[in-house]
Order: C-alpha cells, then sequence, then structure tokens
C-alpha cells in the first residue's frame, strides 16, 4: 500500500513518497513525512515496516554523520548507499529489516544519483524506481515519459501524472503525497500533494 | 615512592595515585590550550609548535567538533586524545539516536571525564595522559559553556581556563583580565592570554570560534595576525600613555 517512487533529472534527484501511517485497516495519520534528510545533500525515501523504517534509516544517518566528523568530509552517494546496502544484508539472514530504500543524493563531482535498496540488500543505481503496489503504475507512467536531462519542472510534471494514476486505479490509493527534492544547493521539501487534509473539528 | 606507581590501581600510603600524577606531568609537557567563554560565543586557542618542513600542517588540527554544537581542545599525548575524540564523537550520535536530542555540553564532559576516571580504576591499563577543554552551547537554551577535564576524571565548568604548558602564567594573566566579552572582544582575550606564552603570530597558535549560528570555525593565519597585530598596537599605546604623562612643572 506504501507507495515510494523517484527518478533523476538535470542537475537534481527527485523522490516522492505518500505519508498514510496505515495499521491493519486503520489509517493513524495522513501526514506521515517518509522522506528523511540523509545529509545536507541526500534524502532516503522508506516504505515497509513502520517501526523498522524509522529505526533502520535513524541509524542510517546518524552513522552518516559521525563519518562525517571523523573524516572532515561527508560521505559519497554511492558509499552511503552502499554502507546501506551492507547493514540490511547482515541483519537479513539474523534479525532482518523489512524496508525498502530509494536513495537520493547530489555529489559535487558526479551530480545527482538515485539507489533502490530493497528489503533482503539489493542494489541498483537507477534513473527512476519505485516500490510498493503504486510502482505498478508509476514505473509504467515513467517509462513512458522520462527522458534524461527533465528539467525540474518536466519531472514535477511526471511525478504528479504518476500521483493521478496512483490515487485513481491502486484500490487503497493513498490520498497525500510528499515530494522532495536534491540539488546542488542541499535537500529539501519541494511540495506536499493533499487530497484529504485532517478534518477540522466539526461543531455541533 | 617507587613501589607505588608501577600500577594504576595501588593507593601510595599518603593517599596519593602516582600514575594519575604522572599523567598530569605529560599534560603540564603538552602545547599550551586556551579556552574563554563569551556572551554568545566561545574561543578555543591552541599553541602550534612550529611544523617541520614537509609536514601538511592541514592533518594536524588540533581543534575539532564533536558534534555540531561541541567542539573540543586538549593538551597532553594527541594518540590518546584520538581515542577519547572517537569514542566522544560516537556517544554524540549515540545519544542523538536514542532519545532524539544532541547532547548538553555538560553531559558530554561528564561522559569524557566517566572514561577518563574509568582508566585509573582498571588492572592493567594507564590513564589517558590530556586534558580537555570542551566547549559549546546548550541545543535549546543556546547558553554557551567551557568546562575542563583532566587524567584524573574530574571536571568542571569555568568562565576561561587554561591547561598544557604555562597554564598557570595564562591562568593568573586570566584572572587579571577576564570580564563579560562578547564577539571579536571574546577572541582578542583569548589570543591575549595565549601570547603572554607564546611566540607571537598566526604561525605559531590555532585559534577556533564557536557561535550558536554556525558552528565551529577555525580562523586563518592571516586573520589571527591582523588581531595580534592589534593586539600589539594596543599594548604599545598603553605604555606609551605610562611613560608619558604630561609633566606639570
Amino acid at each position: 500500500m506504501e507507495c515510494v517512487f523517484g527518478l533523476v533529472g538535470n542537475g537534481f534527484a527527485i523522490v516522492a513518497a505518500d505519508t498514510s501511517a496505515v495499521h491493519s485497516i486503520l489509517v493513524h495519520k495522513s501526514n506521515e513525512d517518509k522522506i528523511m534528510v540523509l545529509d545536507s545533500h541526500k534524502l532516503i525515501a522508506a516504505s515497509g515496516e513502520s517501526g523498522d523504517r524509522v529505526q533502520f534509516t535513524e541509524y542510517i544517518q546518524k552513522n552518516v554523520a559521525l563519518y562525517q566528523f571523523r573524516n572532515g568530509i561527508p560521505l559519497t552517494t554511492a558509499a552511503a548507499a552502499n554502507f546501506t546496502r551492507g547493514e540490511l544484508a547482515t541483519a537479513l539472514r539474523k534479525n532482518p529489516y523489512f524496508v525498502n530504500i530509494l536513495l537520493a543524493g547530489y555529489d559535487k563531482e558526479t551530480g545527482p544519483s538515485l539507489y533502490y535498496i530493497d528489503y533482503i540488500a539489493t542494489l541498483h543505481k537507477v534513473d527512476k524506481g519505485a516500490f510498493g503496489y503504486g510502482s505498478y503504475f508509476s514505473l509504467s507512467m515513467m517509462d513512458r515519459h522520462y527522458h534524461s536531462g527533465m528539467t525540474v519542472e518536466e519531472a514535477i510534471d511526471l511525478v504528479d501524472k504518476c500521483i493521478m494514476e496512483i490515487r485513481s486505479r491502486l484500490v487503497v490509493a493513498p490520498p497525500n503525497f510528499v515530494i522532495k527534492i536534491v540539488d546542488k544547493d542541499g535537500a529539501r521539501e519541494y511540495a506536499w500533494r493533499e487530497s484529504v487534509k485532517d478534518a477540522a473539528v466539526a461543531s455541533a | 615512592m617507587a613501589r607505588y606507581d608501577r600500577a594504576i590501581t595501588v593507593f601510595s600510603p599518603d593517599g596519593h595515585l602516582f600514575q594519575v600524577e604522572y599523567a598530569l606531568e605529560a599534560v603540564r609537557k603538552g602545547n599550551a590550550a586556551v579556552g574563554v567563554r563569551g556572551t554568545d560565543i566561545v574561543v578555543l586557542g591552541v599553541e602550534k609548535k612550529s611544523t617541520a618542513k614537509l609536514q601538511d600542517s592541514r592533518s594536524v588540527r588540533k581543534i575539532v567538533n564533536l558534534d555540531d554544537h561541541i567542539a573540543l581542545a586538549c593538551a597532553g599525548l594527541k594518540a590518546d586524545a584520538r581515542v577519547l575524540i572517537n569514542r566522544a564523537r560516537i556517544e554524540c550520535q549515540s545519544h542523538r539516536l536514542t532519545v532524539e536530542d544532541p547532547v548538553t555540553v555538560e553531559y558530554i564532559t561528564r561522559y569524557i571525564a566517566g572514561l577518563q576516571q574509568k582508566y585509573t580504576q582498571s588492572g592493567g591499563v594507564r590513564p589517558f595522559g590530556l586534558s580537555t577543554l570542551i566547549v559549546g552551547f546548550d541545543p535549546y537554551s543556546g547558553v554557551p559553556s567551557l568546562y575542563q577535564t583532566d587524567p584524573s576524571g574530574t571536571f568542571s565548568a569555568w568562565k576561561a581556563n587554561a591547561t598544557g604548558r604555562n597554564s598557570n602564567s595564562i591562568r593568573e594573566f586570566l584572572e587579571k583580565n577576564y570580564k563579560e566579552t562578547s564577539g571579536q572582544e571574546t577572541i582578542k582575550l583569548a589570543i591575549r592570554a595565549l601570547l603572554e606564552v607564546v611566540e607571537s603570530g598566526g604561525k605559531n597558535i590555532e585559534v577556533a570560534v564557536m557561535t550558536k549560528e554556525h558552528g565551529l570555525r577555525q580562523l586563518d593565519e592571516a586573520e589571527i595576525d591582523a588581531i595580534a597585530a592589534e593586539i600589539e598596537a594596543e599594548k604599545q599605546a598603553a605604555e606609551a600613555a605610562k611613560k608619558a604623562p604630561p609633566k606639570e612643572t
């Protein structure tokens, strides 16, 4: 049910994730931010078991920060992705984490990049990727409309197309999405796409 | 006396732990380090013994940060410092992970001091041969702090302090000249204190400044030279004023 997808454009990478926190048939909240800012120029969009999602991504975030203090320079996106994958792999045959991750980052030397890391520690460097039931729709949409070197406007247009597709075609479609972007100026929130706001208390 | 300094776990009959005192001696031989707390800024200064010509001075950083809002300078055995700093950095991140809060300056000082104390009460190990000056800002209240630890594991907060070589003379100077300052004035006070025992010049001291907004910033040689020149000029002016008051006949 959790939808996460992302793509690489011209000098930036964009990731979008749904924002519903669900427990069986109950929606706890519909503004849960599942895209963590890993450091100044990296984003982790995670989906999966909610406890594992938070625990694992925070653990990665603190270790990435420690590396920076120890060595005086930040990890590259590729190094962070490999570290993340290594942690998943180590835990896999003992106590696996059920978290799927799209790691987007911008490095000065190599530009933007996107890494697909699934819960059994698969690692792929990709131009576009997606997880969850929503991936059936968003990957198809991106396969049709994606081309390399898209501008931010074109990329957001494509992201909106994917969100439209998910909303209209997925039976239990999440109502709200958050979009974050990372480029040479850093990682930051780009926009929210809300179709359901938390209802204000109705007057009697 | 010689029989009581072999193993750290042994007290001498007159209540000394000789290994700890010898560690303090090692600190006294280390480079001078000074820390000054201002109202909105904290300054650390460290003496830089002349670097060898072929050495890349950028790889020898004497003032390090433990977290975004905490920095440390030390005097004594630099290799011991590396180990302590590494443990402290891990603790800073571990604290953030478990309680979702950055450490306070007092917490990390207590942690480092606790570590130093542990090594005065174990078998087969020697104490860390360094004293640290730890500065930072409280993550929520924004209050600046300066703490000092030593090889025995004691720690306390200070308005200004020095450790390492000639620390007594620097501390005397600070006691005479300390007042609540902020910004540039605090930096000047720290450099003045350090220049009491170090040859003048940006080449011989390393100074770093921490503010709430910008974190730790190392001053470059040119900046330090400029401030040292200001200090020199002020000193000259003070001497001249003393020597030549208009003589009234």
